[in-house]
């Protein structure tokens, strides 16, 4: 088949997959999904430019039927070639969406028991809502989950030395320094951290650490507070049609999680789209 | 393309449906389980005295006046205004003394506040928007069987 994917973000999800999951045959119709070889695998894939999320962008056709189910979810790297797997199977189309994305879910919920340590369990139950700062327009509260993940546009800028990140959500933006291998012994923790990356092959690793601790709301839809331990790796590559972006993003953080949290995105280049001013306006004092 | 300085991005034309796809964000800006009962959903009836077409979450003031009881003042929240904006809502869309028939999930605090899911105008206009994940699950699901149907019709031969 014609190479539609990167191999290096598309396989390492299937190979997590099977890793997990032991024997599952429908894997088999992910596996040709995800059997691609990988673009321009030497030089670094061509990120430039704004792409956009299903949240803004749902009638366009070059989403995937898993890209929209995981849009309101968030799925797991593991979820999602998963429930790509359930899509692709022939008898699947016999299935409603509902039935197939119940049995992803079952399947993350499976896997989500694993994943908190019994601290993680006990700082949910402690967890008082105001602790989430970002209610009063200050996006402190809001963590590098959050915004990676953000439903709103990201655009990209690649330079030499750095990649530059410009989120709309909350009007962030984080560079990405390539001359650099390491965070400073005394930077200062900070709402997004400090970064550093590097281009294994086609592909785009982020190393981030040095994060304010934040909350989330994995693996269980229960906000959880990330520890100042968190640190974080993000890879970002492109189809070879250029019109793809595939994103993973880790959360390790020993104390909360047994394994790193991993979680998928996809994201459409949208040339003809800019970023718009998040325009924020307090809410604290309504709850 | 990597480049030795900034570029200049172009001008945004999103043409979009309003209320279609009103899937949910991945991840809320603040979790809704920690303001809502997202297990329970309520429906209540009021005239809207405000639109706010904000971010992190629009916001819908309106008054619900119970059979014999007094004026309660309200208000409900949705999704962020970069997500509504791009799906063709404007703050015109809920004038002052609009009536409303508004679902959502009830606050954890028993306030007078939900968050929304799904609103009905008076002539039968059905409006979603809503913010958190889960709470448009079944509408959501129902556009991707429609979407799905079209590429199987798609992939059948005639």
């Amino acid at each position: 088949m014609s190479s539609k994917y990167p191999l290096s973000t598309l396989k390492r999800v299937l190979e997590l997959v099977r890793r997990r999951s032991g024997a599952i045959p429908t894997l088999l119709l992910a596996a040709t999904w995800l059997d691609a070889a990988p673009v321009n695998a030497d030089s670094p894939s061509d990120l430039e430019g704004v792409w956009v999320t299903v949240l803004v962008a749902f009638d366009d056709p070059r989403w995937r039927i898993a890209d929209l189910v995981c849009a309101r979810t968030g799925c797991s790297v593991e979820g999602y070639a998963y429930l790509q797997s359930l899509l692709d199977d022939p008898e699947s189309a016999k299935r409603s969406t509902k039935e197939v994305v119940a049995d992803m879910e079952a399947y993350q919920r499976r896997f989500n028991d694993t994943l908190l340590t019994p601290l993680a369990r006990q700082r949910q139950e402690e967890f008082d809502p105001s602790e989430e700062a970002s209610l009063d327009c200050k996006p402190d509260g809001d963590g590098l989950r959050h915004q990676v993940l953000a439903p709103l546009p990201l655009e990209i800028e690649q330079h030499e030395d750095k990649v530059i990140l410009r989120y709309e959500y909350w009007n962030a933006e984080r560079t990405v320094h390539l001359d650099e291998e390491n965070h400073a012994e005394d930077g200062e923790p900070s709402r997004l951290g400090h970064s550093f990356g590097r281009y294994e092959g086609s592909t785009l690793v982020v190393e981030t650490a040095q994060l304010l601790p934040a909350v989330t709301g994995i693996p269980n839809d229960k906000p959880l507070m990330l520890s100042p331990d968190a640190r974080a790796v993000e890879r970002y590559s492109v189809s070879e049609d250029g019109q793809s972006l595939d994103l993973t993003l880790e959360i390790i953080d020993p104390s909360n999680f047994t394994q790193p949290f991993q979680s998928y995105r996809r994201m459409l280049k949208a040339p003809d789209w800019e970023l718009d001013t998040f325009v924020c306006e307090s809410i604290t004092g309504e709850y | 393309m990597i480049r030795d300085r900034s570029g200049t991005p172009t001008r945004i034309l999103a043409s979009l449906v309003l209320g279609l796809g009103a899937a949910a964000p991945v991840s809320a800006h603040h979790n809704p389980a920690s303001h809502y009962l997202i297990e329970d959903m309520i429906t209540v009836e009021g005239v809207v005295t405000e639109f706010r077409l904000i971010n992190p979450h629009a916001r819908i003031y309106f008054d619900v006046t119970p059979a014999g009881g007094e004026v309660q003042h309200w208000f409900a929240e949705g999704n962020a205004a970069g997500v509504l904006k791009r799906r063709g809502w404007s703050t015109d869309l809920l004038k002052p003394g609009t009536f409303i028939r508004i679902s959502g999930y009830p606050a954890r605090d028993g306030g007078h506040k939900l968050d929304w899911k799904v609103i009905e105008l008076e002539d039968g206009t059905v409006l979603r928007g809503g913010n958190t994940v889960g709470v448009e699950k079944e509408l959501l699901l129902e556009d991707i069987d429609r979407r799905r149907e079209l590429e199987q019709a798609e992939k059948t031969p005639d």
